[in-house]
């Protein structure tokens, strides 16, 4: 495996049956990086997250801590932390019973760390799950795997259905006591404007295929938005932006690249925002075949 | 190769605890209870030989215990095959290290193994408070010094550590009944149960009856047979033991009897039926490793 990276996926496609979920993925995730993977519903966020962590076979070259997935999966969940989905605790445990379990079949889960991580949190360790707002468990599922001692964090959809405050809590706690520069985490969410602000870099996939994997420091670089007055419009409008959108009453055009000299003095350069990237990219089909 | 199945028994005793222990201590706690009524009367006992009447007290609740808490295990066993689908929990336990095999192996040792052996042991414990209050009930509480209390337990013993001994035979047998029933419970639902029993009940009936072909059910008598004698292969030898009173006859019938039993194990039955038990197994394991 390369050392730099905690994944690394190259022409990964799942289908099932006549569908295809995956389509000739390919992403790596380095250490020390917090990457969103973005997409909408059914754009194979799942699909990719299950083949991470060998719950369903692709095709391809998939290594996640330098192992491959579905032949050694019981090894591969010894290492990283995984949540799967949200509320998924086992509703009839207390939290100390989980603790105990966790303890037993995790041998890299540290109860006096999850304790510790609980104290965060309004949740004690006598509460049955059962009793708990979907919140709380999520708060509660974060606690536990954030205390296995891994170097990779996959996140499916962790915070869907949770109220703001919660979801808030729930990342606040994710970057205060997992993120240390050394460990990677992967949230697949199509709630972008969510968590834009925890990412380094971000992969976008689009019916089952990646319409960008980048940093978002390259975000910088590579796209560039352009705010003008409805005067310039027909001019932008001729260069072809990826997307045109309306801003605080003036119109933003967002280009792949540099547009042309005379179509840049027109605007005023904006950084772009993750959610107008994700709706440039990832609303039309023909621009799905731009790679990063 | 690390197993997790103490640690997934583990679990199997905090989820399913109260309501063992209610089944196991429930009966002979209500029936002491209500020996305590004024009005409450003990008939059909004999009168005259105190020791039998205490021997079958503590036989009565012994064996109440045991088959209270080995139906309450086989009328649950198949709905467990779908339980941590039911409560979305199948994700979490799928995200932690431990085979789906282990899983579904937990399950069944624990309910149709332990637990109804545990019963067994409540129930013998029980018995003899049980036995002494039937006694002082009947005849007053100084009679409960004239009973042969030292020979009660030389003729219990053997006949206890029988059926001990037999609960695990007796798990074998119904291995094929229990495997098929969960694999039907899994991937059927709620119609697995029922489409199991009513189908393979007319079917049956429709070979044998309609096309004259009987092997199917003489399988299944032979299995009923096998399960019987998995606890108790002779009442007549049992009988003739008893009659001796002798605890070596009684230890001499109890390894007979076991020997017997175990001898069924080496025969083309068992290993048909245990065919069976594996592809039922299989099927439950298949479906649980997809996440239900």
């Amino acid at each position: 495996m390369n050392n730099m990276n905690l994944i690394e996926a190259k022409n990964l496609t799942l289908r099932y049956g006549k569908k295809t979920a995956l389509n000739d993925v390919s992403v790596a995730v380095p250490k020390g990086r917090v990457v969103g993977l973005l997409g909408h519903n059914g754009a194979g966020k799942t699909s990719l997250m299950k083949a991470l962590v060998g719950l369903l076979p692709v095709q391809g070259s998939l290594s996640v801590l330098g192992l491959e997935p579905t032949k050694n999966r019981q090894q591969l969940l010894t290492e990283l932390s995984y949540i799967p989905d949200v509320a998924v605790l086992p509703r009839w445990a207390k939290v100390h019973e989980l603790i105990t379990l966790m303890s037993q079949l995790q041998p890299k889960f540290s109860a006096e760390r999850a304790r510790t991580l609980l104290k965060r949190t309004s949740v004690s360790e006598n509460d049955k799950i059962k009793s708990l707002s979907k919140g709380m468990v999520a708060q509660t599922h974060l606690a536990l795997i954030a205390a296995i001692d891994a170097k990779l964090m996959i996140l499916d959809e962790p915070t869907l259905g949770l109220d703001v405050i919660s979801r808030k809590s729930f990342y606040e706690m994710l970057i205060d006591e997992w993120c240390d520069g050394e460990r990677s985490v992967l949230i697949s969410t199509h709630q972008v404007e969510e968590v834009e602000a925890l990412l380094s870099d971000v992969i976008m996939l689009d019916e089952g295929r990646v319409a960008l994997s980048i940093s978002l420091e390259d975000i910088d670089r590579r796209f560039v938005a352009l705010n003008h007055d409805p005067a310039a419009a027909d001019a932008m409008a001729a260069a072809h932006p990826l997307l045109r959108y309306r801003e605080q009453g003036r119109t933003t055009s967002l280009f792949d690249g540099a547009p042309p000299e005379h179509i840049t003095s027109l605007g005023q350069r904006v950084r772009p925002s993750l959610v107008d990237l994700f709706m440039a990219l990832t609303r039309n089909p023909a621009l799905n075949n731009k790679q990063a | 190769m690390n197993t997790h199945i103490p640690t997934l028994l583990h679990r199997e005793w905090m989820q399913h605890k109260r309501g063992w222990l209610i089944a196991a201590f429930a009966p002979p706690v209500i029936f002491m209870s209500m020996l305590l009524i004024p009005a409450a009367k003990v008939q059909g006992l004999p009168t005259d030989k105190l020791g039998l009447a205490a021997t079958m007290a503590l036989s009565l609740c012994t064996l109440a215990v045991y088959g209270i808490c080995l139906l309450v295990a086989l009328f649950q066993l198949p709905g467990l095959a779908r339980r941590d689908v039911q409560d979305r929990s199948i994700e979490f336990w799928l995200s932690l290290p431990g085979r789906p095999s282990e899983s579904v192996a937990a399950t069944v040792l624990a309910h149709a193994w332990l637990a109804p052996l545990g019963g067994l042991l409540i129930g013998a414990l029980l018995g003899w408070p049980v036995a002494a209050a039937v006694v002082a009930k009947q005849e007053g509480l100084a009679a409960m010094g004239n009973v042969p209390w030292g020979e009660m337990l030389s003729a219990f013993l053997p006949m206890l550590l029988r059926l001990a001994a037999g609960t695990a035979l007796t798990l074998l047998w119904l291995a094929p009944v229990i495997a098929i029933m969960m694999a039907a419970s899994s991937w059927l639902k709620r119609l697995g149960v029922p489409v199991v029993l009513v189908g393979g009940g007319v079917s049956v009936a429709v070979l044998y009856k309609a096309y004259d072909i009987e092997w199917p059910l003489l399988a299944l008598q032979g299995l009923l047979v096998q399960i019987n004698g998995a606890l108790l292969g002779s009442h007549s030898a049992l009988g003739a033991a008893l009659k001796v009173g002798a605890p070596s006859d009684l230890w001499q019938w109890a390894s007979r009897d076991l020997g017997l039993a175990l001898s069924q194990l080496a025969s083309l039955q068992f290993l048909g039926w245990a065919a069976v038990a594996a592809a039922g197994f299989a099927l439950v394991v298949a479906k649980r490793a997809r996440g239900g």
